[in-house]
């Protein structure tokens, strides 16, 4: 433990230490003074609309990507024909920068929560759709071989067959892309937004206040700290029985 | 095995096992994969261990190859107690464990990094042990390009090129088909005299140790011990239709099978 | 962060296998017998292409019928004589090269930082319990939270471009090959213990050759993440740059430059994805991780 937390304390203290002598102080703030502001904000509740507010866009944008991205990644593994249909347009888009649709959501539905959150569900349906579709494109063909032997029709097949066999992969890409959901949401509040942690970087910013943004940036990493230890859990969780099942 | 042993002088070396325990540790409790095991190979000798799936056979092999140490007991080649691995200790295991970004040449020639037989006499050594297993045509050939039987003999050939004196093989046929597997035994049987070596193979098909074999040592589980030596005196080559071969094949089978009862009895 | 990155090792592969599917396929174009493969090719290439097509028809339409005002979506055949205008003009070109050669700048340093620790965090143990909680913890903000902060710092020049995408470039490549020295399979260290290989020896030739897969994904995605954080930085804080002129044509209410500028963008990060993805196909073939 102490091995872990060494070089993040020697990093710390040099910070704290050196702060104090170069003209960069006032930059960089110092490592007391971020913790300072980090106390400030949660005692005088200045900071919890602003994370209250990113949260909900993210869930909101998460929620959009995770049913239509599903469904998509869905339709196209059990439809050979669908899946010809919209793989490359959507594989080309999986590759593009999603900012630079940023200042046409401005002009099209203004500033506010509604381009945060079309940035955010854009930011997590590529990865939500890419990480299913590979799980439920490439479930075992015995699988379905089992379903067709059964008598199972098209349907049943999709969701009693292909969707849980695929189950595991699919929660791995749903947990991967909440994280992409709120990065989505950060971006849209630094672009297109006046309230959120990314509106808090960039006004902090700004008024050239370092110890904010260090403050709201510490805030954003202990948060995706969280999500990748759900991810992390969901992932392993779900694999032991996976694998269990391999090497019986 | 008196005739087979005299027609040919050997180079081989000795193995003494005695006393050998090891016990791993899974989940909180203790499987014995070995315990208290001795047993003794004569120089030039080609020798299996032959039991169930779980009885340490490929534990005592890593033992002998010095991949793993016991945890009472100890492992004595050609007078010295085995410590470490070592290239005059040659190893097959199940899969061929090449190396993918290698030639089948290079996978031979990396076991030859430190002979003392100079650059040409390492591209000679590797050229005839390639004739050797016949895959002289594939010298050239990346693993992945090759079928189970041929990355086997790659892997037969890189284990004899530094010349060891001891040959371990962990199962090396148990991958491949009967056919492939059958025309692999006879050629083990050429290298196994041609490069004179002692060799202790790991199985579980009776019919293959009873074919290739001097002496079968027949291991049972739980905890894993040796529990009968079977002489093989029938004279190579060796016809598997044979009623000497036949009459042994079974009085193994049917220790093997009393054995399975009673561990379904104790279970 | 493993994690996330092993998933994208799986999106990464299940394109290797359609890659491999189209390039087995276009091989042998003459012969006779493939005739009917290759037309199954041109077929899909046409199937795959009537969704773009019917977006450009719908947006043709509404922009005709003026459904939609103008200034808020221009004809596609303004977008396409604006993006000819731009081309030939030597704009559109000035601005990608500038946007490339940042790209190269900063995956150059971030990529070979990130190759040096992962190659570090793989073979020793300590340095990775040391130093590497700290790195992730810091590389666990995204580049773009960090975009104000390090404005502040080096101001808003080139200096800034580089530190940032060798920023994002540095965890793929770290992660990607760390992990797999770290995740080596214990069978081919019997191996190299078997044949006596010193510690240089066993570098050479089992541990660098093992991970040249795997710098391939960290690669693929390097270049996916930079291209991306660099049109943000450009479009926030620049005076040149693909980003920038995209930027440049939104505050100038030119939409058909935003356009021309976001089909570029598109364009280039899907030529990088499918280039790289290419050579990481090559180097699938020796993977121990997934190979006997
Ligand atoms: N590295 C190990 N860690 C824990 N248990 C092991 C290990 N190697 C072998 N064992 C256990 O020891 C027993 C004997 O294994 P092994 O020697 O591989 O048997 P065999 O080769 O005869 O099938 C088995 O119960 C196995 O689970
Ligand atoms: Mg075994």
């Amino acid at each position: 433990m102490f091995r872990h937390g060494f070089t993040l304390l020697f990093l710390l203290a040099a910070w704290q230490l050196g702060a104090g002598f170069g003209a960069t102080a006032y930059y960089l703030s110092t490592p007391v003074q971020v913790a300072d502001r980090l106390l400030e904000w949660s005692m005088s509740g200045y900071v919890w609309p602003h994370l209250l507010s990113t949260i909900e866009c993210s869930l909101a944008g998460f929620g959009v990507a995770a049913f239509v991205g599903t469904l998509f990644a869905l339709a196209m593994a059990s439809s050979p024909s669908f899946a010809r249909l919209l793989e490359p347009a959507l594989f080309a888009a999986f590759s593009t920068p999603k900012i630079v649709i940023a200042p046409l959501l401005i002009l099209w539905i203004g500033v506010g929560t509604l381009p945060v959150i079309a940035l955010s569900a854009l930011s997590s349906f590529f990865v939500i759709f890419y990480g299913s579709y590979g799980g439920l494109r490439d479930v075992s063909g015995s699988y379905i071989d089992t379903a067709a032997v059964l008598g199972a029709g098209y349907w049943t097949t999709a969701f009693q067959f292909r969707l849980p066999a695929a189950g595991p992969y699919i929660l791995a890409s749903l947990t991967q892309g909440l994280i992409y959901a709120f990065h989505g949401a950060i971006l849209g509040e630094m672009t297109a937004s006046d309230t959120g942690m990314g509106y808090l970087i960039v006004y902090s910013a700004t008024s050239m206040d370092a110890a904010s943004v260090l403050a709201a940036l510490a805030v954003i990493g202990a948060v995706t700290f969280g999500l990748l230890h759900l991810l992390a859990s969901a992932t392993r969780a779900l694999a032991a029985p996976l694998n269990a099942e391999a090497l019986a | 095995m008196a005739v087979a042993l005299e027609s040919i002088s050997v180079t081989g070396t000795s193995v003494e096992i005695s006393g050998v325990s090891r016990v791993f540790r899974v989940d909180g409790r203790e499987v014995n994969a070995l315990r208290d095991v001795s047993l003794t190979v004569r120089p030039g000798e080609f020798v299996s261990l032959l039991g169930p799936s779980g009885c340490g056979k490929s534990t005592m092999l890593r033992i002998i190859a010095g991949l793993d140490r016991p945890d009472a007991g100890e492992c004595v080649v050609d007078g010295a107690i085995v410590r470490a691995p070592s290239l005059s200790r040659g190893v097959v295991f199940q899969d061929h464990r090449l190396l993918p970004w290698l030639t089948v040449r290079e996978n031979v020639l990396l076991a030859l990094h430190k002979a003392p037989i100079g650059q040409d006499g390492r591209e000679a050594r590797v050229l005839e042990l390639l004739d050797l297993v016949g895959l002289s045509a594939f010298a050239g050939a990346k693993p992945h390009q090759l079928s189970g039987g041929m990355s086997q003999r790659a892997a037969i050939a890189r284990a004899l090129a530094p010349r060891p004196r001891l040959l371990l093989l962990d199962e090396p046929l148990g991958a491949l088909d009967s056919l492939t597997r059958s025309r692999l035994q006879g050629e083990l049987l050429r290298l196994w005299e041609h490069e004179k070596v002692t060799v202790i193979m790991v199985t579980h098909d009776v019919e293959e140790a009873v074919y290739l074999s001097n002496r079968v040592f027949v291991m049972e589980p739980r905890p894993g011990r040796v529990r009968g030596i079977f002489d093989v005196s029938i004279p190579y080559p060796r016809r598997r239709v044979d009623a000497d071969f036949v009459a042994l094949r079974q009085s193994i089978l049917d220790i093997l099978e009393r054995e399975a009862t009673a561990a379904e009895l104790t279970c | 962060m493993s994690i996330e990155v092993l998933s994208d090792q799986r999106i990464a592969s299940s394109g290797t296998l359609r890659f491999a599917r189209v390039a087995g396929r276009s091989s042998a174009l003459f012969s006779r017998r493939w005739m009917k493969v290759w037309k199954g090719t041109a077929m899909a290439a046409l199937l795959g292409l009537s969704l773009p097509a019917a977006i450009l028809a719908i947006w043709t339409i509404a922009a005709r019928m003026e459904l939609v005002a103008p200034q808020i979506l221009p004809m596609p055949s303004l977008v396409w004589a604006t993006t000819w205008d731009l081309t030939v003009s030597g704009d559109l070109p000035r601005e990608l090269a500038v946007s490339l050669a940042r790209l190269a700048g900063g995956l150059l340093i971030g990529g070979a930082l990130g190759l040096a620790f992962g190659l570090l965090f793989g073979l020793s143990r300590a340095s990775e319990a040391y130093l590497g909680p700290t790195l992730r913890a810091i590389f666990l903000v995204p580049s773009l939270g960090w975009l104000p902060f390090f404005m502040m710092i080096f101001g808003i020049g080139e200096t800034l471009k580089f530190v940032l995408i060798a920023k994002t470039c540095f965890l793929p490549l770290m992660v990607n090959v760390s992990g797999a020295i770290q995740t080596l399979p214990a069978k081919y260290h019997d191996v190299t213990r078997c044949l006596e290989l010193s510690r240089q020896e066993r570098l050479r030739y089992v541990i660098i050759p093992s991970v040249i897969p795997a710098i391939a994904i960290g690669l693929r995605q390097a270049i996916a993440k930079g291209w991306k954080t660099l049109i943000l930085v450009e479009m926030i804080s620049s005076a040149a740059g693909i980003g920038y002129l995209m930027m440049w044509g939104r505050k100038s209410f030119q939409l058909d430059v935003v356009f021309a500028t976001m089909i570029v963008i598109a364009l280039v990060g899907l030529l990088f994805d499918r280039a790289v993805l290419a050579l990481q196909q090559r180097t699938a073939d020796w993977s121990l991780h997934t190979g006997g």
